[in-house]
């Protein structure tokens, strides 16, 4: 680990300094904060970019045909940034509507989610959320 | 997507079991770019077009389709000088 040397001259420090703890320190939180940030970020992109996917969504069939887009691969993803971060839950009719699709699509695009562990169904309601 | 990358490790396991792929009550195409996504390098290593197409079987205008998708929803992103592709940093 690269050790950063601090020098305090004797007239401007007024405190007692642990040099090596206060780097530690903060490097450890300078970890955590970019991993958090690195989370955080890809979430925010998505999230942002989701104006950007229903305009792709909404938009002509010709925009989709030129970008060569997924349609399934966008409508689900848009499904899963629909679910609420602190795990609430969601009805097939609510993603229907939210989504504006059908409910069987719905069922279908839901059902694809719970297969590959992202999104959890609980079977007493029928209702479904994000992975815990 | 900080849920979907958390969940990559149990995805990639349930997207190796193939009659998966041909459940018609799921959806085939959402599957397949979920198994392309599952088969980026999750230490946010780059790779080719051509190494997903042969990781996941697809030909290659299908995974370039899948992994444009994943672009645009900002998931993955791409190199414009080696023309490779990796998880969003």
């Amino acid at each position: 680990m690269t050790r950063t040397r601090v020098e305090v001259s004797a007239d401007t420090h007024d405190e007692p300094l642990d040099e090596r703890v206060v780097i530690e320190l903060s490097r450890a939180q300078v970890d955590k904060i970019v991993r958090e940030a690195a989370g955080a970020g890809t979430l925010s992109v998505l999230l942002a970019g989701l104006g950007d996917v229903r305009e792709m969504l909404d938009g002509e069939p010709k925009q989709l045909e030129d970008v060569r887009l997924s349609r399934s691969l966008l409508s689900g993803l848009l499904m899963l940034a629909m679910f609420p971060l602190d795990g609430d839950y969601l009805g097939n009719a609510e993603l229907a509507r939210m989504l504006d699709m059908n409910s069987s699509t719905t069922h279908r695009y839901v059902s694809t989610l719970v297969a590959v562990g992202l999104v959890e169904r609980n079977p007493a309601t029928r209702r479904y959320r994000l992975a815990q | 997507m900080s849920v979907l990358v958390s969940g990559l490790p149990d995805m990639r396991r349930v997207l190796e079991q193939p009659p998966e792929i041909n459940d018609h009550r799921l959806s085939r195409s959402l599957l397949l770019g979920l198994r392309l996504l599952a088969c980026v390098p999750v230490n946010g290593a780059f790779t080719s077009v051509t190494e997903l197409a042969s990781k996941t079987g697809m030909n290659m205008s299908t995974t370039h389709r899948y992994i444009s998708t994943l672009v645009a929803v900002g998931l993955l992103e791409r190199d414009p000088g080696t023309r490779q592709y990796r998880l969003a940093q």
